[in-house]
């Protein structure tokens, strides 16, 4: 059936059709509808039939189990997938084979999150959906295998407040599964514990303590922990009410962990006078503080009580301070700060210092004679930025770790003219540098007081093989400057040079490898920015 | 020059410090010596030697990765892939596993890496059903084990 060829004539003019071609007409678009629909289907079942060739050719059969696991173990390092146990459900549903990969892939397997439990009755662990989710987190933890395990209880995702001052109701933090992983469960390699307010904390050792008494004579696996982060949470207004005697104080029961992350409330929302928190001291035993070797804490509270921590940390191997925009150890006329300025806290096993979001005053209190990492994101204005570029490299040669550095990671910084100078001192010893600054172009080295002229070699880095420059702004002369640097090094290692940029792309990678690379030491390669933050935050979560 | 017969009978001959990025290849020549025979790749079609090939020639001359060397400092970590690696691996499903599966035979670990890495993007936010049709998966579950599996992680799904 088609158009009728009589017909023709009427597709070139307007002319209305006769009463009988127009009832042709119609019996022709009916049998042509119907023959569409006939095919229409008859492509569905072709589609179909071809759908089950490609099910049956699908390379993803001949994927051995190893690299189906690879890549599944990759699948918590998307952003936001991290300890993402409904993803592991989605997988597990793919087909059998998927779900035998995923359990066998133990590192997919190593955490949990658990949200505070609904019911918030009064503390019970023989609860049958306690108990159930007991076994369950049990066989989940199980098949991470001998990897180390982690559990972290969260807030209440909708931000209500515990309301564990009611006595009638259960502390959100005493979650009677978590309690009970964390006494009598399998092995627990960190715990992240995040509470309202000091008298949650109280009431999770409380329940700890009440729990472990049954279980006499055995150590609790809050006992063994190797880590613990114990968050207070920000979004609560939260007096800091723990004891001034240091034997009634929060911190008496820590586990004797060797990592500890402390995250304390902001001075607004813990202390009726901002002011207040600079002459509060945190009483966290001496004998806890030795035993520390990696230790984090977030710190607004100013002042120079922190040395009062940092003093006892005798063996302490790495050190994050999250300044979040405040300053601490800045005050001129702090007899403490005065006296470190003199003396500073010398942290002998110290290897590594990762500064976040504020100034490096502190590094004028410390004396790190072993450190081989110094990652500091500044937060100083911009007028100060030279002053504090300077300060790095005054710290390194006062601390005379010029042959011992390794790794140095600065981020942040400003410049009014979009170029940034770097005087720092002769590192013989860095592999790995990374600049990450939103506002620059580019960076000029140079030991201090001579600046970088390009017309000589030079021996400031000669083993670095990784520089990594990211959050780059659009420049013509993008990287020419730190290429050339790295190409007239003395002695030769290859360097990587990894570099991103704040918008778009200057121009392509094949473009900058012809224009730049005329060495042979020195290999270029341009990522999506947006994936590289990424990575700035995994700095972040490693810490 | 190294001479390279794939399984559809074709031989490439490669310059030696390209194809070395191939650990199998390299340890085969360090372990055999120079030979005029070709080494047989009985797993790997020409058209998928071909871009393997394109991928050493590329990273012809950087260093081999050592392995007691610390990931951060050669740049490979978290699931960041560089520009040049994201336009090579834009190619058909069946190129993108073909490449897998060679990189795995031929041990280029950086570039199963970034396989593997591509391959978990693609998975991003889907729903079991969606990888089931992305990858042309066929569902082997009867439905009995589908609401056990859900039955037995719905407390993970609200966690």
């Amino acid at each position: 059936m088609a158009f009728p060829p009589t017909l023709s004539p009427l597709l070139t003019s307007n002319e209305p059709p006769s009463h009988l071609d127009t009832t042709h007409l119609i019996e022709v678009t009916a049998s042509l509808s119907a023959a569409i629909e006939d095919a229409l289907e008859k492509v569905k079942r072709l589609q179909a039939e071809r759908d089950k060739c490609r099910i049956v050719l699908s390379p993803t059969r001949r994927i051995p189990q190893e690299i189906l696991s690879e890549i599944l173990s990759l699948l918590p390092l998307i952003p936001g997938n991290e300890e993402a146990p409904a993803d592991l459900v989605v997988i597990s549903l793919v087909c059998r084979a998927w779900r035998e990969a995923a359990i066998t892939t133990h590192s997919l397997w190593q955490g949990l999150i658990f949200n505070p439990c609904a019911c918030r009755k009064p503390y019970n662990d023989r609860s049958p959906f306690h108990q159930a989710e007991y076994k369950q987190a049990q066989i989940w933890l199980s098949r991470s295998g001998a990897l180390p395990k982690s559990i972290c209880l969260e807030r209440n995702p909708d931000g209500a407040r515990c309301g564990c001052d009611d006595p009638r109701k259960r502390c959100e933090s005493t979650h009677p599964t978590v309690v009970k992983m964390l006494t009598e469960g399998p092995p627990i390699d960190e715990f992240t514990l995040h509470v309202s307010s000091t008298r949650c904390f109280r009431k999770w050792t409380a329940a700890i303590a009440s729990h472990a008494d049954g279980f006499a004579g055995r150590g609790t696996r809050w006992a063994q922990l190797r880590s613990f982060v114990l968050v207070f949470h920000e979004e609560d207004d939260q007096l800091w009410d723990d004891s001034t005697d240091p034997k009634q104080s929060i911190f008496v029961d820590l586990p004797p962990v060797i990592e500890f992350h402390l995250n304390l409330p902001s001075p607004e929302r813990a202390f009726e006078e901002d002011e207040d928190s600079k002459t509060r001291s945190l009483h966290i035993p001496m004998s806890f503080l030795n035993r520390l070797k990696v230790f984090v804490i977030r710190w607004e509270w100013g002042g120079s009580k922190l040395s009062e921590l940092l003093e006892h940390c005798i063996n302490l191997e790495s050190f994050t301070l999250d300044l979040y925009e405040s300053e601490v150890f800045d005050e001129t006329n702090d007899p403490v700060t005065d006296a470190l300025r003199i003396s500073p806290i010398t942290l002998v096993n110290l290897k590594e210092i990762h500064i976040r979001r504020g100034n490096i005053h502190i590094l004028e209190v410390l004396n790190t004679p072993h450190l081989d990492t110094l990652d500091v994101e500044f937060s100083v204005p911009m007028t100060q930025t030279w002053s504090a570029i300077k300060r790095v490299g005054k710290f390194i040669t006062a601390s005379k770790i010029e042959s011992t550095l390794r790794t140095l990671r600065m981020c942040e910084l400003l410049s009014a003219h979009n170029t940034v100078y770097l005087p720092l001192p002769v590192l013989p010893a860095l592999r790995h540098l990374v600049l990450d600054s939103r506002e620059v172009t580019g960076y000029h080295f140079g030991i201090e007081g001579h600046l970088d002229d390009r017309s000589k070699k030079h021996p400031q880095f000669p083993q670095l093989a990784h520089f990594e420059v990211l959050n780059l702004q659009r420049s013509s002369i993008t990287l020419q400057h730190e290429v050339s640097f790295l190409q007239r090094r003395r002695t030769g290692v290859p360097c990587m040079v990894t570099a991103s940029y704040r918008d778009e792309v200057v121009c392509p990678e094949a473009t900058l490898q012809t224009r730049l690379l005329s060495g042979k030491d020195v290999f270029l390669r341009v990522v999506q920015n947006d994936e590289y933050e990424d990575s700035r935050a995994w700095y972040v979560q490693k810490d | 020059m190294v001479l390279l017969l794939t399984s559809d009978n074709e031989m490439f001959s490669v310059a030696e410090d390209v194809i070395k990025r191939s650990a199998y290849i390299k340890n085969m020549l360090e372990d055999v010596g120079e030979s005029d025979l070709p080494i047989p790749l009985p797993n790997v079609e020409s058209n998928v030697l071909v871009k393997i090939l394109e991928y050493c020639e590329h990273y012809r001359g950087e260093p081999l990765p050592a392995s007691d060397v610390d990931p951060a400092e050669i740049g490979d970590r978290s699931l960041d892939i560089a520009d040049w690696d994201q336009k090579y691996m834009a190619v058909d499903q069946e190129m993108l596993f073909e490449i897998i599966l060679a990189a795995n035979y031929l041990d280029i670990k950086s570039l199963l890496d970034v396989g593997c890495k591509t391959v978990a993007k693609m998975m991003k936010g889907k729903s079991s059903e969606e990888i089931r049709t992305l990858f042309n998966i066929a569902n082997d579950f009867t439905p009995e084990e589908e609401a056990q599996i859900r039955k037995e992680n719905a407390w993970a799904e609200c966690r």
